[in-house]
């Protein structure tokens, strides 16, 4: 009787879950979903603090260079985030 | 401000935050947390020559050059900017609003969490200050305390500029409202 296998054993690597799902997703899929998901999150946030500033600091000559900064600066953050990719 | 409305003959005496250096403090973590991810390289580098038997599991040097890392840079500074806006917006909707005839504290604890409390002058009884270590010696700021009568309320706000100019002002104001004799005694 031999003891070392001849033959390719039929034991399959282990499979994480979704790993087949996520295979098939190209890189550029992938970024699309990750940004739009930040992007959402970001705009369901900015909105909220945006109501916040206006309505509770509207005599403030603060709020609204706050919130364009605040939009400037997530922007450009953005741009580094997808600057790699062409 | 939306929370309250001026009394006839009432004035804003002065609106109030926190120091400065207080709000600098709160943004120092979200500071340190945007310059980790750019000592991961020197990191790499020191255990490689600390453990040499690193560099047989982990091939590659992390390069932050690449368009992932730009990509995971990109979205972690978005995050860590979110988190010390939301700071700054707190900082500054945190305010004591003083005026001839009350003060009224607004907490913004959160989004869609305010405090507004509302305490007459005529109703106050003790104002303490409380000014200790270095930093709020050397800068100037400090918690008051603001003790009504009666009711053994006690209002309170930490990291204030100037909170001995602040309760003289207050006790100022207390005097005046007790000399026109509106105090109601």
């Amino acid at each position: 009787m031999n003891a070392v296998p001849t033959a390719p054993l039929s034991i399959n690597p282990v499979q994480f879950p979704f790993s087949a799902q996520l295979s098939a997703i190209s890189s550029g899929e992938f970024i699309s979903v990750v940004l739009a998901i930040v992007f959402i999150a970001w705009v369901v946030y900015t909105l909220v603090a945006a109501y916040h500033w206006l309505r509770y600091s509207r005599g403030s000559l603060v709020a609204v260079p706050a919130l364009a900064v605040h939009v400037a600066m997530s922007g450009w953050l953005g741009i580094i985030a997808v600057s790699g990719f062409h | 401000m939306e929370e309250f409305e001026l009394e006839p003959g009432e004035i804003v005496t002065l609106s109030v935050r926190k120091h400065w250096l207080v709000f600098l403090v709160e943004l120092l973590p979200y500071a340190i947390l945007a310059f980790v991810p750019l000592l991961i390289p020197f990191l790499f580098s020191m255990l490689t020559q600390v453990a040499p038997g690193v560099s047989t599991v982990l091939t590659h040097a992390p390069d932050l050059t690449t368009a992932w890392a730009r990509f995971g840079l990109g979205l972690w500074w978005l995050f860590l900017w979110v988190g010390a806006f939301n700071t700054f917006t707190r900082y500054y909707l945190d305010v004591w609003v003083i005026t001839n005839k009350r003060i009224v504290d607004i907490h913004q604890f959160g989004f869609f969490r305010r405090q507004v409390s509302i305490f007459l002058l005529a109703h106050i009884q003790d104002v303490t200050t409380d000014v200790s270590g270095v930093l709020p010696t050397l800068f100037g700021f400090g918690t008051i305390h603001v003790e009504t009568a009666g009711q053994e309320e006690r209002f309170l706000m930490r990291g204030l500029r100037d909170p001995e100019g602040l309760r003289d002002l207050i006790m100022r104001e207390v005097a005046l409202l007790h000399d026109s004799g509106k105090l109601g005694t």
